[in-house]
């Protein structure tokens, strides 16, 4: 069998897991949200979007802004512990987000917590963009 | 005669074996599996040449790239053919979140993704098909060299940018090398792309793709379901 290029490190699991755990860059660019901010948002579960191509969790928050919160597919999701179950309407929920950059109360959700003190994950840390190519 | 029985029995075990040595086909790698692409060339793969070196582009699908990404920069991305729901076209279709499975037969390579299911079948043979009409996926065909699956592909329709925003036209020419490398756990594809008519010469891109565990399954994603991220800016620029 042919050598490696260069050694890789242990290509376990965990870097798939990395790679679905909901990154919103599979459909579309992440331009579009401010990386540079995160909110928390206290509030109250009104529905989870369980769709293609991205999963939406809606949350009404305590001063009552309706925010649309944007999470990878149900088929990435599903492959970190994510379902359709995880949320339901009226649950309390403190969620993460990078907001819109055009200031639309919508944004990338980064993680939500639960009053069972769970926290769901949904943004594993993104790749640092490689500097040059691969060393050959 | 039974000098003589045993004397045709060995020549004929002789000629057997003979035969058998000569018709036996070297053995050949598999490359049946689901693959992700390895994080590490999520963002690179199919952008930029492995040496290091710019994407040699001419001046039209220089400025295309500048403006885009000028409009990234500013919040406005241009956006890829899967924010359409389009066909991104197999470069583009490797990275990303999503898996792919390689069924791997004596006829054909056949490429299927979980995005959106597509399915791109790549034929072992010698010559292209002839009155090639512009496809979404090209016309692939697959050869044997050494180790290695080359796949060589002509006949693209100009409707598939490598990731949004990096332009090709109908002449464009790819050959793409497949080989198993540290001991099959990972699967390395080195492209050359080749176009006079977006690019001042032929430059190579690599990735590479982690196997999943066994019993890893493709699932089920289809993008236009509720697509709520149709952009103002349109696949060349703000409508």
């Amino acid at each position: 069998m042919s050598k490696p290029l260069f050694a890789f490190a242990a290509l376990t699991g965990a870097a798939a897991l990395a790679a679905t755990a909901g990154s919103a860059s599979a459909h579309h660019s992440y331009a579009m949200f401010d990386a540079q901010v995160t909110l928390t948002v206290p509030g109250t579960v009104v529905s989870w979007d369980w769709t293609n191509p991205h999963s939406f969790l809606q949350v009404i928050s305590e001063t009552g802004q309706h925010w649309s919160l944007e999470a990878a597919s149900p088929s990435l999701l599903s492959r970190n512990g994510v379902t359709r179950n995880t949320f339901k309407p009226g649950d309390k929920v403190t969620v993460k987000l990078h907001p819109r950059r055009d200031k639309t109360e919508g944004g990338s959700l980064l993680s939500a917590t639960l009053t069972d003190g769970r926290t769901v994950l949904f943004e594993a840390a993104r790749p640092p963009r490689p500097a040059e190519a691969p060393a050959q | 005669m039974r000098l003589l029985w045993s004397w045709a029995s060995g020549a004929l075990a002789a000629l057997t074996l003979a035969g058998l040595a000569q018709a036996a086909p070297a053995a050949h790698p598999n490359f049946d599996g689901v693959w992700l692409v390895d994080r590490r060339y999520n963002v690179q793969a199919g952008t930029a040449p492995m040496d290091g070196s710019p994407v040699p582009f001419l001046e039209w699908t220089k400025a295309l790239k500048e403006a885009s990404v000028k409009s990234e920069a500013a919040g406005l991305p241009w956006s890829a053919n899967n924010q359409r729901c389009l066909v991104a076209g197999t470069l583009r279709a490797f990275k990303g979140n999503f898996p792919w499975e390689m069924v791997h037969t004596d006829k054909a390579l056949i490429l299927l993704f979980e995005e959106d299911g597509r399915v791109n079948p790549i034929p072992f043979r010698d010559h292209h098909k002839k009155h090639l009409k512009p496809t979404w996926y090209g016309d692939p065909i697959a050869r044997w060299d050494g180790d290695t699956v080359v796949v060589d592909t002509i006949g693209f329709n100009e409707k598939t940018p490598f990731v949004s925003s990096t332009w090709h036209t109908s002449a464009l020419h790819t050959v793409m090398r497949y080989r198993l490398i540290n001991d099959g756990k990972n699967l390395e594809v080195r492209t050359t792309i080749e176009d006079p008519g977006a690019y001042s010469k032929p430059w190579e891109t690599m990735v590479v793709f982690n196997r999943m565990p066994p019993g890893y399954k493709l699932r089920d994603y289809r993008c236009i379901e509720n697509n709520q991220d149709l952009p103002p800016t349109g696949l060349f620029g703000p409508e």
